[in-house]
């Protein structure tokens, strides 16, 4: 018997159906071996796949809605899927079937249903019950937030601006010995001396 | 807080998609948001007359509503401030 997870975001709907690794001591609730997916959308066909399938179409939508947002080119090309804005509200999606002489699916989807999937794959991704390869979450991490993260490079940033100030200070005030003339200053004391 | 929200957002982005749809989610929604942006902002600045002119605000105020539509999941948060990290 297969276990079956659904979910859910207003007009959106994606159903998971697998099975837990016992052997890798899981709960019966749980699934870690896809056997399908459904994304269902209201009013358009329904996508369904296989587990290979779903891990570049949930990658797709994530590097599209990032494109999109970052006033990037709204273009996303690939063997299975391609995703382009044909205005400011209507997204084209096209699904490329690996079987032969399958034509291609055409969905056109507004703003309202892009964010639905999207959200609908979030739940996916944040969900303890299903385990799979969560790429999404990591195409969500521009890079600037990425070098953040490491640690080596935030030691370097906080140690290396005091370093570098206290060696200019030292080199700085290293050539004020060379400046200093000792026969004048003796000349000088000499003279408070006789005073 | 867009997760509260999500309903509102949605209906106005789904507003803007069908021009057979009545507008008044549209038209309610810009007008509320332009009364803020006209109580709270420097009007002085190119940003906010940027902001306030109906030509070129369109844009801003759909990517502000979908930047916010994508942001309700439990790492939301997250995501809202990577994605300003990208902007």
């Amino acid at each position: 018997m297969q276990n079956k997870l659904s979910f859910h975001q207003s007009s959106v709907s994606l159903e998971i159906l697998g099975l837990p690794d016992y052997s890798n001591n899981e709960n019966k609730d749980q699934i870690s071996i896809v056997s399908q997916w459904k994304l269902t959308i209201i009013d358009k066909p329904l996508i369904e796949g296989k587990i290979e399938h779903l891990g570049p179409i949930m990658d797709a939508f994530y590097i599209y809605s990032n494109l999109l947002i970052k006033n990037e080119i709204p273009i996303y090309e690939s063997k299975l899927i391609d995703i382009k804005a044909d205005n400011l509200h209507i997204h084209n999606i096209v699904l490329k079937s690996s079987k032969k002489n399958v034509k291609p699916l055409i969905l056109k989807i507004g703003n309202s249903l892009l964010s639905d999937t999207i959200n609908c794959f979030d739940q996916l991704n944040e969900s303890s019950k299903v385990i799979i390869k969560k790429t999404g979450i990591s195409n969500n991490t521009p890079k600037k937030v990425r070098f953040g993260v490491n640690n080596n490079f935030k030691f370097f940033n906080f140690i290396m601006p005091p370093f570098i100030a206290i060696c200019s200070l030292v080199l700085f005030s290293s050539t004020f010995i060379y400046l200093y003339n000792s026969i004048e200053d003796k000349d000088k004391n000499e003279l408070i001396k006789r005073k | 807080m867009s997760r509260y929200l999500y309903p509102y957002i949605r209906k106005i982005l789904q507003s803007k998609e069908d021009h057979h749809m009545n507008s008044v989610i549209w038209n309610d929604f810009n007008n509320r948001l332009f009364e803020l942006i006209k109580e709270r902002f420097n009007l002085n600045s190119m940003r906010v007359k940027k902001l306030l002119n109906q030509t070129e605000n369109n844009e801003i105020i759909v990517k502000s509503l979908l930047t916010l539509s994508l942001c309700i999941s439990n790492q939301g948060y997250q995501k809202l401030k990577n994605f300003l990290f990208n902007i």
